[in-house]
């Protein structure tokens, strides 16, 4: 029973508590280096992404029983100290990358432990194939983050982290409109968090280019990390389908599109306004095919709530009258 | 070599013990679930003004009666849980995600009797029953059990009833308005023998 009302205030929630973070740490901390920095917005992210959550009631238990809870408990933690640890200075680049990398590897399998895909299952997939599958996604979800995050420090926009934002907000409309709805409600509960946490630092910042500011591409990080982690449930586990998943997770590398020509050497506003629009308007392409496809095959199972007020009720549960609800299966 | 004699002589003694328990723990009869005569299916109320239908159409399980002794009576029952069928296409696709189901994740719902006790008409079989990755004990009360013998082929059914709570194994809270929490399982099963 999805709960408009309930997402959008865990939203609220979750870049309320972000920004407030970012907003009380960064005041106090006017002298804070580009690490200490970084330090600060992980931090946010994780308090406003754990707000949002909060609201929403999500019941996440130890050991964890599903793909969700896996990026929960395990992969979203790990990625959040490998981005902790980005801000220190004394880590090389090359280690950093290599943490980065473990993740990426890790990242699929997590995932998908103990399924029908990796299990003696009857559908389980061959050795080669698991193979197959695992690395294709690991070798994805490093390219498009290091891609994006060496474009991040050629331009030092906030653009790039921000395009991540924009196709985790697709991602989870996308998966919801599937069908599953936890899936999605995290995803825009991340969104909420990430992108509070970025507007509140680069306007702390004085609308400087990010990257004297603080790491970009941990930002990216959370954002590469967290997209591909939900968009990946929602095609093993849920009906999201491999076209609009790639679509969704590559959509940010349209981004680059503005280096050919020297766009951003030029006239650097007029390259960021394009990248905004190359993303966005991939992003809402799949929308609306995700929406087209919504109104066809779950149309017919929903039911405003309100409407079904006007019927006889047997109950007092349905006596939350006025709340935005759709009714499903 | 003599205590190669003596591993090999006790580990024979061993396997014919655990053997010959395990065959009468199961009892003599031992009878396959017939699909073709059999079926689980559920009903659940939707927005609490109708019920809701469906069955699951791969179901597996085999049942071991021991008439002389019935309280070493055993009763297995597997579910594939992909193949839940509400008569909608739509439907069935959403109940398979995780939000419900979780099929990827749990692909079957099972049944263990650990301990039976005859009643008039049938058996009261207490088990382990799993699904969505939570096992709960719960008591069925088995009705049947009489044998219909036709030409080589023998036949036993049981039917049984019984309501459970999704959010007792750990369905999403958020996915279970609409649908009620309590659905009726009905089982009518036959068993076959050879």
């Amino acid at each position: 029973m999805p709960e408009l009302d309930l997402y959008w205030k865990s939203a609220l929630i979750a870049a309320a508590a972000a920004s407030g973070v970012t907003f009380a740490l960064l005041t106090l901390g006017k002298q804070c280096q580009q690490g200490c920095r970084n330090s600060v917005m992980m931090v946010a992210i994780a308090v406003g992404f754990c707000a949002g959550n909060w609201f929403l009631e999500l019941n996440v238990v130890w050991p964890p029983r599903n793909g969700l809870e896996r990026f929960l408990i395990w992969i979203l933690p790990l990625a959040f100290i490998i981005e902790l640890g980005a801000g220190w200075n004394r880590l090389p680049k090359r280690y950093l990358w290599l943490f980065r990398l473990a993740l990426a590897v890790a990242t699929p399998r997590i995932l998908l432990h103990g399924s029908v895909y990796l299990s003696d299952h009857s559908t389980a997939w061959s050795t080669s194939q698991a193979i197959l599958t695992l690395g294709s996604c690991s070798i994805l979800l490093i390219l498009t983050w290091g891609i994006s995050s060496w474009l991040c420090c050629r331009s030092g926009t906030v653009i790039i982290p921000f395009s991540f934002q924009m196709a985790l907000l697709c991602a989870a409309f996308t998966i919801m409109m599937a069908g599953y709805l936890k899936g999605g409600a995290v995803g825009i509960t991340l969104v909420a968090a990430l992108t509070a946490t970025t507007l509140t630092g680069w306007l702390l910042a004085g609308g400087h280019p990010v990257e004297s500011q603080f790491e970009a591409s941990s930002l990216i990080g959370i954002g590469a990390v967290g997209l591909f982690s939900l968009l990946m449930i929602g095609r093993f586990f849920g009906e999201l389908s491999t076209g609009e998943g790639l679509a969704v997770l590559l959509a940010p590398l349209l981004c680059w599109l503005t280096e050919i020509g020297g766009l951003q050497t030029k006239k650097p506003w007029l390259a960021n306004i394009v990248r905004s629009l190359l993303v966005g308007i991939a992003l809402l392409i799949v929308l609306f095919i995700a929406k087209r496809n919504f109104d066809r095959e779950m149309g017919p199972l929903l039911v405003i709530k309100q409407q079904v007020e006007s019927v006889p009720s047997q109950t007092e549960e349905r006596s939350r009258a006025g709340s935005n609800v759709l009714i499903t299966a | 070599m003599q205590k190669l004699f003596n591993l090999g002589t006790l580990s024979a003694i061993v396997l014919t013990a655990f053997l010959s328990s395990h065959q009468a723990a199961l009892g003599a009869d031992e009878y396959d679930y017939d699909l073709v005569h059999s079926s689980v299916s559920f009903k659940a109320r939707h927005l609490d003004i109708s019920w809701i239908h469906g069955r699951f159409n791969e179901v597996s399980g085999k049942f071991w009666l021991d008439r002389k002794n019935p309280s070493k009576s055993k009763f297995h029952l597997t579910i594939q849980a992909a193949s839940i069928d509400t008569a909608n296409e739509a439907r069935d696709a959403h109940l398979r995600q995780p939000d419900y189901f979780d099929t990827k994740q749990y692909p079957t719902i099972e049944f263990r009797s650990t301990s039976t006790k005859p009643i008039k008409g049938g058996y009261e079989v207490t088990g382990d029953f799993t699904m969505h990755g939570t096992t709960n004990k719960i008591t069925l009360t088995l009705m049947g059990g009489k044998e219909h013998d036709f030409g080589k082929v023998k036949r036993v059914a049981f039917s049984t009833e019984i309501t459970l709570k999704r959010s007792d194994y750990g369905f999403d809270k958020q996915a279970i308005g609409a649908i009620g929490d309590q659905a009726l399982i009905i089982i009518d099963c036959e068993g076959v023998r050879k």
